[in-house]
């Protein structure tokens, strides 16, 4: 009979110990690390821009949060407060810009890059103000 | 939402037109595109803080308005699964995914954009979050340095007010009122 409870007592325990695993697992869940992951959508800035000045709810429900790999030229390269580099890319529209905060981890790569150049990069698109948004940013060309 | 970016290029335009006839060389009109604004909320169980580093502003210094324009989905937490819960359950940002304010601000002498200095600010506008518009009056400071100008504002915002539900199962992991801190530097607007 003491086995017997000291089993349960031990399977019991294991069943805690499991459970606490996960709820701090799902607490403490990464973030999305766009670096390895697959975009889920590819196209140019000038689409991108589009897309979004044409009828910006229905871009909305197709790229908000989702991984968005685009290219384009580069206008300009700037920074935020942070220090986080900022690239952005022309579009059409002489006022609007697909605009790209890169990922701290990408602040090396930067020294390469110069206006009028091609570039290619993938990140999570939150929306569009004046300019189309992309954050957590990773180049992938050049 | 619609209605702000309205406001936004009549802002421009007006400007653009006043600056056409009168012949003032001074620059009036400033923005921002990569602002700073975050919040904090302190609550028994955990403090949380979220940044948002793509803010829009403009600030028209001729008639001293000032509209704010940000992404909710860029507010960026430490923990993956408090932002989850920000953008799917408390904000709703599929929804509403923009907020913004539009309004002016009153100065005890007026802003010179050529000399720098430091002025307290008493601002007045329209706050919409979550679909809701309130109206908001806050004090800031405006400072002027080497051609830019910085703003700097905190005031509270009340999580009900904006028709935010926090479920009873996490009201000690969120505050009831968080402090929303808006710090912009503005660049001359050239169109």
């Amino acid at each position: 009979m003491k086995s017997f409870i000291k089993k349960y007592y031990i399977i019991g325990l294991i069943l805690m110990a499991l459970g606490l695993a996960s709820v701090s697992y799902v607490y403490n869940k990464p973030h999305l690390n766009v670096k390895n992951e697959e975009p889920d959508f590819e196209l140019t800035s000038d689409e991108l821009f589009k897309q979004f000045s044409l009828d910006e709810t229905t871009a909305n429900t197709r790229y908000l949060n989702k991984i968005v790999q685009v290219s384009g030229k580069l206008a300009e390269i700037s920074g935020n407060d942070q220090g986080n580099t900022v690239l952005v890319l022309n579009t059409p529209s002489a006022m609007s810009s697909i605009r790209c905060t890169l990922s701290a981890s990408q602040s090396t790569i930067i020294a390469e890059l110069g206006e009028g150049m091609s570039v290619s990069l993938k990140g999570i698109c939150t929306g569009m103000l004046m300019d189309v948004i992309l954050v957590d940013c990773v180049l992938t060309y050049p | 939402m619609k209605k702000t970016k309205y406001a936004l290029i009549v802002l421009i335009a007006t400007g653009m037109f006043i600056g056409a006839g009168h012949n003032t060389f001074a620059q009036d009109k400033f923005i921002t595109k990569n602002g700073h604004a975050f919040f904090y909320s302190e609550a028994p169980l955990e403090n949380i803080e979220a940044h948002n580093n793509e803010v829009l502003s403009i600030i028209d210094l001729s008639n001293n308005a000032v509209v704010v324009d940000m992404l909710m989905k860029s507010f960026s937490f430490e923990k993956s699964l408090m932002q989850e819960h920000f953008n799917e359950n408390y904000i709703e940002s599929d929804k509403f995914p923009k907020a913004s304010f539009k309004g002016s601000f009153t100065s005890s002498e007026p802003i010179n954009p050529e000399k720098d200095e430091i002025y307290e600010v008493e601002v007045t506008g329209e706050l919409t979050i979550h679909g809701i518009t309130k109206s908001l009056t806050t004090k800031g400071t405006i400072e002027v340095k080497d051609k830019q100008i910085f703003v700097l504002a905190k005031f509270p915002v009340a999580v009900k007010d904006y028709d935010i539900k926090i479920p009873k199962i996490v009201v000690d992991n969120i505050a009831e009122v968080v402090e929303v801190t808006i710090d912009l530097k503005y660049n001359p607007f050239s169109s």
